[in-house]
């Protein structure tokens, strides 16, 4: 049985890791990250408004994370921009 | 499980966005932390470029009940100016669609600007420097790179091609940068297309054929008008020249820099006057990737923008068409073809332009404006 302090080790170790992949999930690799940043949008609700990147050479939709639009407050109801994140979804 | 991201932005401004406090998931050694609001956004209409957007996590365990540091996670973001605008734009022969290198371009250069006018001027800077790569860094995307190719290859027509084989005409230049415009949700520009008409006159053919004949002597040759892909139906096409050229006004046919034809041929070579023809296109004015693109053209496509002109096939802007026109153009005539026979006994067509008319910087508005 892991101790206390083993367990963060091992998810520190888990979280770095993360960090030096996101280019490859980025580009469309198969990855399975723990703590990966799906999604991050504002001024809408969770999924109707963060941006479609294509990759230049194959047209590919790139993978979260995605990216990010200001959207304009006032013109659909949206009162105020939210931050909305998302960690350990894996790129489907 | 908790996070913290600050972002510190061009202007020197800073934001610290908090992930609140929420029970995370723990399904072997993958965590969890579900969606969920964080407590600020980024400025309204601020373009952000920020390279490693860095949530620091903690994690409290029910055990200690204390919290500690976990680890960071860190992703590229892009932060538009609006909401892209995803439309075929007039001109443009696709619609306009998020690459990453169009998105990269936009907010990096304007990063930390919320002014449109700003914005597009930032952006403009980049295409300035006429060393436009994409994001993995493979480039330049040249103007006018293979000029035997160029005006037929729908591929240069198209940015999003362009990203692929590194090579546009300005009918692709023009709509990359609105492109780039329009991922940002700036829509008030418009592609102008500057031509001397498209096709000669009558009055303008008859001059040419007089001067081809005060020229050459009369009845010693048989001009002919070469085959174009320009959208034009039948008729010779008005051309127009685009610095540098050496044109004078006692000089009406020089050597252009189209390509050579030897025993009905295309060849690439050094341009030979014959001795009877004098060379006058000098090397260009820098393009894209390109220190002499072509430079003789049936029209050409520009973006404009609040009145100003942004030329991006050339990386230069200019205050109106006018001054766009004095500082860019030549001259205006059209192109023949001439056969002659040279010394080794082959077939040697030459491209020639009749220069009909010498750019005066004093007489504004001598091509048109579509």
């Amino acid at each position: 049985m892991k101790t206390l302090l083993e367990s963060r080790l091992s998810a520190t170790l888990l979280f770095v890791f993360c960090a030096f992949t996101t280019h490859a999930q980025r580009n469309g690799a198969n990855f399975d990250c723990p703590a990966c940043l799906k999604e991050v949008h504002f001024g809408g609700s969770k999924g109707n408004n963060y941006i479609t990147i294509y990759d230049d050479l194959t047209d590919a939709k790139i993978l979260p994370p995605q990216y990010v639009s200001d959207c304009e407050s006032g013109g659909g109801g949206v009162k105020t921009n939210l931050l909305l994140m998302s960690v350990g979804v894996s790129p489907k | 499980m908790k996070g913290t991201a600050t972002v510190v932005f061009n202007n020197g401004s800073s934001s610290t966005f908090q992930f609140p406090a929420q029970k995370c998931k723990k399904n072997g050694n993958k965590y969890t932390y579900d969606y969920k609001d964080a407590d600020a956004a980024f400025a309204l209409n601020n373009v952000a470029h920020i390279p490693e957007f860095t949530i620091k996590w903690d994690i409290k365990y029910e055990e200690t009940g204390t919290w500690s540091y976990l680890a960071d996670s860190k992703v590229p973001m892009y932060v538009t100016h609006k909401e892209p605008v995803l439309l075929t734009r007039p001109e443009h022969r696709e619609p306009t669609k998020v690459y990453l290198t169009l998105l990269d371009i936009g907010c990096r250069n304007a990063n930390g600007s919320s002014s449109e006018q700003l914005i597009v001027d930032q952006i403009f800077v980049k295409f300035e420097s006429r060393d436009i790569r994409r994001v993995d860094g493979v480039g330049p995307i040249k103007y006018w790179g293979d000029p035997a190719v160029g005006g037929t290859a729908p591929a240069c027509w198209q940015p999003s091609q362009m990203l692929k084989t590194l090579d546009g005409v300005c009918g692709g230049w023009a709509p990359f940068f609105e492109n780039v415009l329009c991922i940002q949700g700036i829509t008030s520009s418009k592609i102008v297309i500057p031509n001397w008409d498209f096709k000669l006159t009558n009055t303008q053919l008859n001059a040419l054929m007089a001067d081809f004949e005060a020229y050459f002597g009369q009845g010693s040759w048989n001009p002919a008008f070469p085959v174009t892909t320009d959208d034009v139906s039948a008729g010779p096409v008005a051309y127009f020249y685009i610095e540098n050229w050496a044109l004078s006004a006692n000089v009406k046919f020089v050597v252009n820099d189209i390509l050579n034809v030897v025993n009905g041929n295309p060849l690439w070579e050094p341009l030979t006057d014959m001795g009877i023809i004098p060379i006058a296109e000098g090397n260009g004015v820098s393009g894209q990737g390109n220190s002499d693109p072509r430079s003789e053209f049936s029209d050409h496509g520009f973006v404009e923008y609040n009145s100003r002109v942004y030329d991006p096939s050339y990386g230069e802007s200019f205050e109106s068409r006018d001054e766009w026109e004095a500082s860019a153009v030549a001259g205006m005539g059209a192109i023949l073809s001439l056969t002659l026979q040279d010394d080794s006994g082959n077939n040697r067509m030459l491209f020639i332009n009749w220069v009909s008319v010498i750019e005066d910087s004093n007489i504004p508005g001598e091509l048109k404006f579509d």
